[in-house]
């Protein structure tokens, strides 16, 4: 349930941002896609098996394609491929800032260069990779700071009220559980 | 990590129909799935409108508003300077609709090709995806929006109605560059000499529409002003599309390509006009 609450809150952050500030169809200045959403998807399966992060990444793709306008599947695919590759490079970091805003970096890069991949195999987009990482990613990225910095501790406040309800629990447990079995 | 029969069999079915997707949109096969999206994203944006961005918009307007106050009052001075020509060009324009009548029934023209109205319309969603080029309107086919009907805002051609459902309409800008949005052009060379040509695809790489022209014995320069041909009856005639910025000659072809520079902003639509042909 908090997984879920986690990553609405991270695409109702989107969906504001989207407001306050609209891509340029035209490229004619820098532009950033918000990634709330995908960072609260990487910071959420983390904790999960593959399993579920695979089948909650589908969900949230399929949410994400609805919310752009895109033939379905698109986001699903993408996020799966993120996902898989966020939890084998995970395995070999810690779980400082530094490292996991880091990994969260790379991935927003990943992630834009496997929507522009699909786009350009697609047929839907004709422009030199230079071109897309001026103009879309690299802003991306550098906004991706702040984005990872506001998710993580929000993720921490989430977590931290997680852990204290599950030893609050664990307590009464230990204290009346046992006797009535 | 052993997994269960059924965690495996659902697995197996998530791939399979990923790697049917990938095929499906490889070999461009369109699908009912196209269409439940459209409807989706369409019902999508007008709750994402009135939930996020009117309230945010609005925050944002007061704020710029604030902040522009002197602007504005510069500005206001300069336009009622300009409102005592008003009364001038409003009979000027009386007078040639009334020629421009008589000149059709003598030739006995039913319409012409720059006769058109507006409906005006406010932007209530844009796709957050760069690639995907659409947007979605308050007006639909109640309001008299139907597809294929050209799209402009107060500086020039924008797109076209792609999808009308009875509120709401999704627009497909000129901005694709799939070629799949190809528009009947015409080059004003002078006064009295124009030049056809088709408006192929947008450059993303130099933020260009690509212009083929039509004649081979034509003289284009920079700085013409590309406006909409009517020919093709999508889209009326005389709708500014933007200005040439560069030419550049094909080899071993007989026609050259121009890139013409929109001469409507992508960055920030809010309000637009969907453009009606005739005069009902």
């Amino acid at each position: 349930m908090y997984n879920f609450l986690f990553v609405a809150i991270g695409f109702l952050f989107d969906l504001i941002v989207q407001a306050i500030f609209p891509v340029d169809f035209a490229y004619q200045t820098i532009f950033f896609v918000p990634c709330f959403s995908f960072i609260s998807l990487l910071l959420v399966t983390r904790r999960m098996t593959l399993y579920s992060s695979v089948l909650f990444a589908v969900i949230l793709g399929l949410f994400q394609d609805i919310v752009s306008g895109q033939a379905i599947f698109v986001y699903p695919l993408i996020y799966v491929i993120c996902v898989l590759i966020y939890a084998y490079w995970s395995k070999n970091l810690s779980e400082t800032i530094f490292e996991m805003m880091l990994l969260i970096l790379v991935m927003i890069f990943v992630k834009e260069i496997l929507v522009y991949g699909y786009h350009l195999m697609m047929g839907l987009t004709e422009m030199f990779i230079m071109t897309f990482l001026i103009k879309r990613c690299f802003l991306s990225v550098v906004i991706g700071l702040a984005e990872g910095l506001i998710m993580i501790g929000t993720n921490y406040l989430f977590q931290g009220k997680i852990d204290r309800e599950k030893a609050y629990h664990d307590q009464n447990d230990n204290l009346f559980g046992h006797q009535f079995k | 990590m052993k997994l269960k029969k059924t965690q495996q069999i659902l697995l197996i079915l998530i791939a399979a129909m990923l790697a049917l997707t990938l095929l499906f949109n490889v070999t461009k096969i369109s699908s009912v799935s196209s269409g439940a999206s459209n409807e989706v994203f369409g019902f999508f944006s007008l709750l994402k409108s009135s939930l996020i961005d009117k309230p945010f918009n609005g925050l944002n307007q007061f704020i710029y508003s604030f902040s522009n106050l002197y602007q504005v009052q510069i500005e206001n001075d300069a336009l009622r300077s300009q409102l005592d020509e008003i009364a001038s060009m409003q009979a000027t324009i009386n007078e040639l609709r009334r020629e421009n009548s008589e000149l059709k029934e003598s030739n006995s023209l039913k319409l012409l090709n720059s006769e058109y109205q507006y409906i005006d319309a406010t932007v209530i969603n844009r796709s957050f995806e760069s690639y995907q080029n659409i947007m979605t309107i308050d007006a639909g086919t109640d309001d008299g929006v139907f597809e294929n009907m050209a799209v402009i805002t107060s500086k020039g051609l924008i797109g076209k109605v792609q999808n009308a459902k009875s509120d709401y309409a999704i627009i497909r800008l000129l901005t694709t560059e799939d070629g799949a949005n190809k528009v009947s052009v015409k080059i004003t060379i002078n006064e009295t000499e124009t030049a056809d040509a088709i408006l192929e695809r947008f450059d993303a790489d130099r933020q260009m529409y690509i212009v083929t022209l039509l004649s081979a014995n034509t003289t284009i320069t920079k700085d013409m002003s590309v406006t909409t041909s009517g020919m093709g009856g999508v889209f009326p005639s005389g709708i500014l599309v933007g200005i040439v910025s560069e030419v550049e000659e094909i080899p071993n072809a007989l026609s050259m390509k121009i890139y013409v520079k929109p001469s409507a902003s992508f960055s920030d639509i809010n309000y637009v006009k969907v453009v009606k042909r005739g005069n009902s």
